[in-house]
């Protein structure tokens, strides 16, 4: 399994994380800023995978956490050429196929069956992540990190169609309420605001 | 807010409200009030693994936990808030032969405090704990009352309990200055308002340095970041349905315990990381540290080879969180000097385990002006100017990642040292001096020949110094020797008020006429040693006292708040400006009579007199007594004049082979002569009555604490000083040995070693008084055994 990730240089740290749960090798292609327009995410990772050798599957979140762009996935399939099914909570492949499930709310869920090679965007439930141990931890400090730059990859950064203006905390509606005492007394209150105050239980 | 309160508890950790908490418990009620810049907790306390062990280098500490775990047990049914508490036992592994000796050390001590501890083997060890590999280990010290408890619930049942007795908890309220009125109550500044209050305490934790620079003190306290891993679940534990151990593997400076289905790591690395070390930054709460697993990947090794399921069991959550510590670890505790009702609750590295009991007996001692028990090893006057923070910063580099390991009685660690020297220094060094730190004073232990045995080593038993002190004792037996006490504390008390005064302040009466001494105890009100100082008349208003070098702090604090407002007594320090070089042996005098212009035959200068005399060109009080019990001379000189002295001394005593003598050999002779030693003999739990120096005690007038001994004389004594000899092969006592007649224990040790005169190990403590008889024979336990 190989980790792949378009990011600044702190960003492997995360990457040993995941050497440490398993991976094998890693390749970061380095950026100065943390948040490129999703066009340009896309289009160094193809660059850096077909450098590389393409794989059969490829795996992203569902999502970025913090821009929420859920693009990435969709993008990269498209310059690939592949498939691509977002929110799987649950996989398996079956010779040259891969089976998807994914939930479609309303308790319903689908089933769908792709061709290899495709893109997967995960969520919660594909997989219960590995605690890792400390032998792996230590192991994974010796796994290879590949690192480039975007201009190693013949791209440029200068001119993205999409820039990020401003990250901000939405300002709270109401204060947050402190609930004080014991964990069985917080315990009880919580559940007393949410059953009686706010009605939500 | 208040505006006005008895008492101002600045801090909202487990500390700070246990403090508030008893304070108004014993008696303060509404009249406390407690500010926290934040949240209960947000300091270190929320972060603690909530260890609670019995457990502690010194008997008084020991005694503190134990106090803290009487009071965790009862503050449910008290408050009605749970505080998480699980007796789960705890043990203590050696892997070596000295770590042994100290679990014997500890297990001694432990049972003069009637703790419940036992000695268990290897294969004990493995069938209380299925996840260890016994491999190396030669034993253990196993406390079934041992537990842990949840800082954040202990904190708040804590709280809950103050609120109740009325104590005002402000939270979100920014101690930003503090200050001293003439009429001497404190204003307490904060973002809210200003408090006037009587007394302050600075349990401000992580902040407490920067609380202590409001009113211009330095303390030694700094934050290191201290790493705690816990594991993913394990079934096995899951499966059980009885609390693991807590285990402590201190040769591989980890612990280990349950938390729910799993495991927590807790270790002291290698290189602790100084955390913010100029000062922590005000806004910090509640926040964890960056773990750097490449420091304390050692660690987590040996923890592995021990535990090995902590190999295969996965990382849950790695995390770091500042701890104060201090140059020895111990914590800060007590009156401020040299303030007035201002007290130190602070310093604290296992804050959680002691939170209870330091509450307890620091409002007792803030009401009552004395502590119930005798907390010396954790009062912050211990520490002089020399501690400050570069000194700290150097110290505790070496403290931290020993915190776990074996200390021994006589090993003197080279860090951040050497601080204050005697002018004579360089040549105490020629001489081949292997130095000690007293008070942050290098002072010889003893002076072997050149090439042999220059590193003490450290040792329960008798070590490598052994035949060296023996040679220097014989020495000041038959012939002359110099010992540098140049860091006695000296102080000069003077006025019209001086005489009346101390005679208040000791119980001895106060010499009469110009040039005699008196040795005179100061007690607390109830007739407890407080200190003992040597008080030599220079004129009717003017005395030149000595007092312990380490005590320098505590004694000078005791007389500057007994100091009489109407400035009839002045006092004054002049430790630094005066050194003593103490000649003794029986040639001392002779040596005297050559350098010295005055006469200083028996009959001109007797036994117990003191006076102003020329040394060579030096102008010196020499006072006729010293604390080895042969015949000697302590003269007091100048600072600056110090190498012109020792040179004169030195030759005017070349051709009796002078030469210079150690404290080791010191302490040997006074452990002979039965002269008591501050905090050893002398601390806030014996009266001189029970005492070789009861005949200080003068009844026929008015002292501190004379009513206290007028109820024991009525009462009759409990306990009772001896000097026993002890059938010791290879160690000698120290001190909290506990003292058997039979299977009955009776007694226990104040301190112990070898006395090389009488070629005999000697240890001397307290028994019940029928006991305190020439011949009686008792059993000392020494190191266990
Ligand atoms: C990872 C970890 C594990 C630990 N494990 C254990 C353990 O197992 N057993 C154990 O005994 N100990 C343990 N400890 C240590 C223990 O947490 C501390 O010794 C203890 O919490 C110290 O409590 P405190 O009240 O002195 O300080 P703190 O908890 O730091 O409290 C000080 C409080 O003072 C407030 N304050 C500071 N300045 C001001 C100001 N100017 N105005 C108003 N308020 C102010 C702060 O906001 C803070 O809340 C552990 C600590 C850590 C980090």
């Amino acid at each position: 399994m190989i980790i792949v990730t378009v990011g600044k240089p702190e960003a492997a740290a995360t990457i040993r994380s995941a050497l440490a749960m398993g991976a094998d090798r890693a390749i970061l292609v380095k950026t100065d800023t943390q948040f490129l327009d999703a066009a340009l995410t896309a289009k160094a990772l193809k660059a850096a995978m077909e450098k590389d050798g393409l794989p059969d599957m490829i795996f992203t979140g569902k999502g970025s956490v913090d821009t929420e762009s859920f693009q990435t996935q969709y993008r990269l399939a498209h310059a690939l050429g592949m498939p691509v099914v977002n929110e799987v909570s649950s996989l398996s492949a079956d010779g040259n196929k891969a089976i998807a499930e994914l939930e479609v709310g309303g308790g319903d869920k689908q089933v769908i069956e792709m061709n290899l090679p495709c893109v997967i965007g995960a969520t919660k439930g594909l997989n219960e992540p590995r605690y890792p141990k400390f032998p792996d931890i230590m192991k994974a400090k010796k796994k290879k990190i590949e690192e480039m730059t975007l201009a190693d990859l013949g791209l440029d950064a200068s001119s993205p169609g999409v820039t990020l203006e401003k990250l901000e905390p939405v300002p709270e509606r109401t204060g947050a309420k402190m609930i004080q005492g014991s964990v069985e007394e917080q315990v009880t209150e919580l559940i007393r605001v949410l059953k009686e105050d706010e009605k939500v239980l | 807010m208040k505006t006005n309160a008895r008492a101002v508890v600045i801090g909202g950790g487990a500390i700070g409200v246990s403090v508030a908490y008893h304070l108004a418990k014993y008696g303060w009620k509404d009249d406390v009030v407690l500010l926290e810049k934040h949240e209960l907790t947000s300091g270190s306390t929320w972060m603690a693994a909530g260890n609670v062990s019995f457990f502690h280098g010194n008997y008084y500490g020991t005694q503190v936990n134990k106090k803290s775990i009487e009071i965790y047990k009862g503050l449910e049914k008290e408050t009605g808030q749970p505080v998480g508490w699980h007796t789960t036992g705890s043990i203590r592994t050696a892997d070596n032969p000295g770590r042994m000796d100290e679990l014997g050390y500890a297990y001694s001590m432990n049972r003069c405090l009637g703790l419940d501890v036992s000695y268990i083997t290897p294969d004990e060890i493995g069938k209380m704990h299925p996840f260890i590999q016994t491999e190396g280990l030669l034993g253990g010290l196993y406390w079934p009352d041992d537990g842990d408890v949840d800082p954040n619930s202990l904190t708040q049942a804590m709280a809950k309990g103050g609120r109740k007795l009325g104590v005002e908890f402000n939270l979100h309220t920014m101690v930003t200055g503090i200050y001293q009125k003439s009429s001497g109550e404190w204003v307490v500044e904060t973002d809210k308002g200003d408090i006037i209050c009587e007394n302050v305490v600075n349990a401000a934790g992580l902040w407490a340095p920067e609380v202590a620079r409001m009113v211009g003190l330095e303390i030694p306290s700094i934050s290191i970041a201290h790493t705690h891993i816990l594991y993913e679940s394990i079934q096995e534990i899951a499966d059980r349905d009885t609390y693991l151990p807590l285990m402590r593997d201190p040769d591989k400076s980890i612990y280990l315990r349950q938390e729910m289905d799993s495991l927590i790591l807790g270790l002291y690395e290698a290189n602790g990381q100084q955390w913010y070390k100029n000062g922590v930054p005000w806004d910090y709460a509640q926040e964890e540290i960056n773990p750097d697993l490449d420091n304390i990947s050692d660690c987590i090794e040996g923890g592995i080879e021990r535990f090995p399921i902590l190999g295969e069991t996965g990382f849950k959550h790695v995390t770091a969180g500042p701890i104060t510590y201090t140059p020895n670890a111990e914590p800060l505790v007590g009156p401020a000097a040299p303030l007035k009702n201002f007290y130190n609750a602070c310093g604290y590295s296992f804050g959680i385990t002691q939170a209870g009991g330091i509450g307890h007996y620091l409002a007792g001692w803030m009401m009552n002006g004395e502590p119930e028990i005798d907390l010396w090893p954790m009062d912050s006057r211990r520490y002089g100017s020399y501690a400050n923070w570069a000194y700290n910063t150097e110290k505790i580099a070496d403290t931290y990642p020993r915190l776990y390991s074996t200390i021994y009685p006589n090993e003197v660690r080279p860090a951040a040292r050497p601080n204050r020297t005697s002018p004579i220094y360089e040549y105490q060094k020629q001489a081949n001096a292997v130095f000690g730190d007293y008070y942050g004073w290098e002072c010889p232990n003893y002076f072997p020949p050149k090439g042999e045995d220059e590193y003490e080593e450290p040792s329960w038993r008798r070590s490598n110094a052994f035949k060296h002190v023996g040679a220097e004792c014989k020495h000041v037996m038959e012939k002359v020797g110099i010992i540098d006490l140049t860091r006695f504390a000296k102080t000069k008390i003077a006025g019209p008020g001086a005489k009346d005064w101390l005679n208040k302040m000791t119980c001895q009466r106060v010499p009469e006429k110009d040039g005699r001494i008196a040795l005179s105890p100061m007690l607390d009100h109830s007739g407890n040693f407080k200190t003992d100082m040597t008080v030599s008349r220079v004129n009717e208003n003017e005395f030149f006292c000595v007092t312990a070098s380490v005590g320098k702090k505590h004694d000078q604090h005791w007389m500057i708040e007994n100091l009489p407002k109407d400035g009839s007594v002045g006092m004054e320090d002049i430790t630094y400006q005066v050194g003593c070089l103490v000649l003794v042996g029986p040639k001392s005098r002779d040596v005297l009579a050559k350098v010295a212009y005055d006469d200083v035959s028996n009959e001109a200068f007797k036994f117990g007199t003191s006076r102003e005399i020329y040394v060579g060109r030096t102008k010196c009080r020499v006072n006729r007594m010293n604390y080895v019990g042969e015949l000697g001379f302590e003269i007091f000189h100048p600072i600056q004049h110090q190498i012109t002295l020792y040179h004169d001394l030195m030759n005017a005593g070349a051709d009796v082979d002078i030469r210079l003598i150690g404290m080791h050999a010191m302490d040997s002779m006074r452990l002979e002569k039965g002269y008591l030693a501050w905090k050893s003999e002398m601390n806030v739990h014996h009266t001189p009555l029970e005492t070789n120096v009861a005949w200080t005690v003068k009844m026929d007038k008015e002292f501190n604490g004379k009513k206290g001994l007028e109820k024991q004389k009525e009462k009759g004594i409990a306990q009772k000083l001896v000097c026993m000899v002890v059938d010791a092969t290879d160690s000698d006592p120290f001190g909290y040995n506990p003292i058997f007649a039979g299977e009955e224990r009776i007694g226990m040790t104040s301190s112990g070693g070898y006395g090389h005169r009488v070629e005999k190990s000697i240890a001397l403590g307290y028994v019940k008084p029928e006991f305190a008889k020439a011949g009686t024979r008792l059993e000392v336990e020494i190191l266990g055994r």
